[in-house]
């Protein structure tokens, strides 16, 4: 089956600025994907060159099949975008700009439009200057969930929406999905990407750092642990893939353990009498932070240790 | 709250004096440029003529006088024939109402940029939650309009200083000048509070000021009372090289302190980023119309597009007014009528010629609403709208055409409105009808040269968006050789560059086509290749 966004290897330059440098991301259809990364890691520029609004430099991309640049009329009749930053015409009504966005791409359904405009709680005869920023992303989001579209791009759809309506959003996301739609979405709030989401791709600085399925990934990272022994457990500290090591007392510490250094470290803390154990698999922020961190070396090989440095001792 | 009004003003004064630097700076030396340039080339010129015919140039200067005092096309541009046998009178006249003009709209854009779009953007918000006052970003943006008007003032004294003309009248006309932009500068103030749109409030200036100019020209030509009316009236009643009013300054302070004093309470009776016109709601669903290309830009367009219509028919109709009062200046006068007789044309020369400037005056206005129309596209895609609506199904092709197209609908809907104007109110006077076909046709003329302008425009936008505000130093340009052209003795080839005014000297003149031909094909390979252009390059925000 083909992929419905297949990118590899993607440049795009702005005057000296390598805004994309050998990106690459890969979408099934019927997969909800993660994309996620710092403020200006690209994820927007990404979104735009798949929108046929940019024109890469290098590299390949292909949406549904088809080239985002030369079929870019076609194939935005099968796709909806929300922007991040929803900028709507002053003088247009909501009713009307969601008509507009909607006839104008994937087409509209009235049915599904009026049941949105319901469910997002919108005043759809205000005019576009009047609404607030959550209001002017509803106004989007209506439009694009109304449609037909086959895939659908996010980026960044539930900034300044408010918890409930980021739980109508997710719900949403979840019909389209069980329609076997296809999603981008691009978020910096993970507990909805964690919640959405069954694949994530990293990227940093134009570049992929991390791409998988949460599980996969939890797997490159650690796993923090509270432990309280019977015998003294200081020595711990010095064991191979042990980090953030923490001692409350002789009996008790909390450190982070690589998850691929477990079996040997969960041995070790057995031969010395384990009263109480807790340990905690890898939150997507940790996952996240550790791409997050300024640090300019190349680590997805590498082990985690020095990453996230506080983080998971901190726990309980 | 009335000690802490104020509060801030002096950083807001910085702020605003950092991000216009370099723009007020242009204006500025722009405009001394203009003003300083035409003594220089008008001395030139009466020098030259003196010596041919072997007498004074106070002699030649009285001789002009004579002429321009009875050429109603000169003074419906540029203002009362005062003391234009001095050399300080006719270099006010030279540089004329239009100029005032552009100081007005200098000091319009500079309030509405540093008022209404700060609110409009949401930077005010910012502003106002620190230790600002109410009234410090009126105040801030007053003193940098005192300041730069205060420079103008001054750099004008200087250039009549410089020439020899008398410290105390240079100082009234720099004053004067100074003056005009300040009453520009007040009344932009009240507009802003009012609109919540600065689009909306430098409309309603920009039309108070096209208002003004049609008012005083129409005074002036018949020399009445309407130059009450217009504030650029009161500023040229000023008279400074001839008789000396005071009224003017009277006036024009006391409406400058009533403007700025209202302008003052509004701002406490509103809300930070409101206006004070309520916004009514929507439809709920949209026209069918409304989700095409064509049907989209002609909603964004229409009420732009419909006003400039509206404008252009009222400023047809005040020159068309005033076209009888040109038969009577050659009926009134015997020996106009023999020199013009003595140059082989009939009293109808007079009458075909100030239509011809009238129409060619238009012509230059009306290209400032086709830019505007044409610079539409770019004013979406920086505000991110543009991206939403590419992202739909639609082609880059079929949305800017769209615009493209109405803003070349609009060149002729103009010339044609302010041609119907001006007829109208000519027969209404005349009591009859004279030549209508002939005007319509001069009209219809012009419009080639609004539209390889607008060609430009095009080319300059889809090439690189940056650019495109570029169409406006063509536009200035044009203005310059149209307005200045003659006076500074531009070469041939510099006069037959600028679309306006000399593509045509109908009506009662020749027509040669092939500037017409030039001109479509100018606008054509413009629009061609500005979509094309368009067609291939990056869409992007901010």
């Amino acid at each position: 089956m083909t992929a419905a966004i297949h990118v590899e290897d993607l440049v795009k330059t702005f005057g000296p600025v390598r805004a994309l440098d050998g990106l690459d991301l890969r979408v099934e259809p019927g997969q909800v994907m993660g994309f996620l990364g710092p403020n200006g890691s690209g994820k927007s520029t990404t979104i735009r060159v798949l929108m046929g609004l940019l024109r890469r430099d290098a590299g390949q991309a292909t949406v549904l099949g088809q080239d985002p640049w030369h079929d870019a009329v076609e194939l935005h009749r099968r796709i909806a975008y929300v922007p991040g930053d929803v900028n709507l015409w002053p003088g247009l009504s909501g009713g009307e700009i969601i008509d507009l966005l909607g006839r104008l791409g994937p087409g509209l359904d009235q049915g599904r439009r009026a049941e949105m405009i319901e469910r997002f709680d919108l005043d759809p005869t205000k005019k576009g200057r009047t609404y607030s920023k959550g209001n002017r992303q509803k106004v989007a989001l209506i439009a694009a969930l109304s449609g037909h579209a086959e895939l659908f791009v996010f980026d960044e759809p539930t900034s300044g929406l408010d918890p409930l309506m980021e739980t109508v959003f997710q719900e949403a996301v979840g019909e389209m999905l069980s329609e076997g739609k296809t999603v981008l979405l691009s978020s910096h709030i993970l507990a909805e990407v964690e919640s959405l989401c069954d694949q994530v791709t990293i990227i940093r600085e134009g570049r992929t750092v991390e791409a998988g399925t949460l599980a996969e990934l939890r797997h490159l990272t650690r796993t923090s642990v509270d432990v309280t022994t019977t015998r003294p457990l200081a020595a711990m500290g010095a064991v191979d893939g042990v980090s953030d090591f923490l001692a409350h007392d002789e009996h008790r510490a909390t450190f982070a353990v690589a998850n691929a250094d477990l079996p040997v470290v969960m041995s070790r803390l057995a031969g010395l009498g384990i009263e109480a154990i807790e340990s905690q698999p890898p939150t997507l922020e940790e996952l996240f932070m550790r791409h997050y961190a300024v640090d300019g070396s190349d680590r997805s090989a590498a082990p985690p240790d020095t990453a996230a440095a506080g983080s998971a001792g901190d726990r309980p | 709250m009335t000690a802490n009004g104020f509060a801030g003003t002096g950083q807001l004064l910085r702020l605003i004096l950092r991000l216009d630097r370099i723009k007020l700076a242009l204006w500025l030396l722009g405009l001394l440029a203009v003003i300083a340039v035409t003594p220089i080339s008008l001395r030139a010129i009466v020098d030259a003529e003196a010596e041919a015919d072997g007498t004074t140039a106070e002699q030649v200067l009285a001789e002009q006088a004579a002429l321009i005092e009875t050429n109603g096309a000169s003074i419906a541009l540029q203002g009362p024939p005062d003391a234009l046998d001095t050399f300080g009178g006719r270099y006010a006249f030279e540089i004329g109402a239009f100029t005032l003009a552009v100081v007005a709209l200098m000091n319009i854009l500079l309030i509405a940029r540093h008022t209404r779009a700060e609110e409009e953007s949401g930077r005010a918000e910012l502003v106002r939650a620190a230790a600002v006052g109410p009234w410090s970003a009126l105040a801030a943006v007053g003193s940098v309009a005192l300041i730069t008007n205060g420079l103008l003032g001054l750099g004008t004294s200087a250039v009549f200083i410089a020439d020899g003309r008398p410290v105390d009248r240079s100082l009234l006309y720099g004053a004067s000048v100074a003056l005009c932009g300040l009453l520009f500068a007040a009344l932009s103030l009240i507009w802003v509070q009012v609109f919540e749109y600065g689009r909306a409030a430098t409309g309603m200036s920009l039309a108070v000021l096209g208002a003004s100019f049609a008012l005083r020209a129409v005074g002036d030509v018949q020399d009445n009372w309407l130059i009450l009316l217009s504030p650029l009236g009161w500023v040229q009643a000023v008279d400074a090289f001839g008789d000396p009013a005071v009224w003017p300054f009277v006036l024009s302070l006391a409406a400058v302190v009533v403007t700025v004093a209202v302008a003052i309470a509004l701002v406490v009776r509103r809300d930070v980023g409101a206006g004070l016109i309520e916004q009514r709601p929507g439809p709920p669903q949209a026209d069918p119309t409304l989700p095409h290309p064509l049907g989209l830009a002609w909603r964004l367009q229409r009420s732009t597009l419909l006003w400039w219509t509206v404008g252009a028919v009222a400023l047809g109709a005040l020159y068309g007014s005033v076209i009888s009062s040109i038969d009577d200046f050659v009926e009134d006068s015997e020996a106009m009528r023999e020199v013009l007789e003595g140059l082989g044309m009939s009293g109808d020369a007079l009458r075909d010629g100030f239509i011809t400037v009238i129409l060619s005056l238009i012509a230059l206005i009306t290209t400032a609403g086709v830019i505007q129309s044409l610079l539409r596209p770019r004013s979406e895609e920086v505000s991110g709208r543009a991206e939403a609506v590419l992202a739909c199904s639609i082609s880059r092709r079929a949305w800017l055409g769209s615009h493209v197209l109405l803003s070349l609908a609009a060149a002729p809907s103009f010339m044609l409105a302010a041609a119907v104007g001006l007829s109208i109110t000519d027969a209404l006077v005349a009591g009859g009808f004279t030549d209508v076909g002939a005007t319509l046709a001069a009209a219809l003329v012009r419009v080639p040269a609004l539209w390889a302008v607008a060609g430009i425009g095009v080319l300059l936008y889809g090439w690189v968006r940056r650019f495109s505000l570029g169409v406006w130093a063509v536009f200035a340009g044009v203005a310059i050789v149209f307005l200045f052209g003659d006076l500074l003795r531009l070469p041939d080839a510099v006069l037959n560059l600028s679309p306006i005014g000399h593509v045509t000297h109908l009506p009662g003149g020749d027509q040669g086509w092939l500037s017409v031909v030039v001109l479509c094909g100018v606008a054509l390979l413009g629009w061609a290749a500005g979509i094309a252009l368009f067609d291939r390059r990056d869409i992007t925000d901010a």
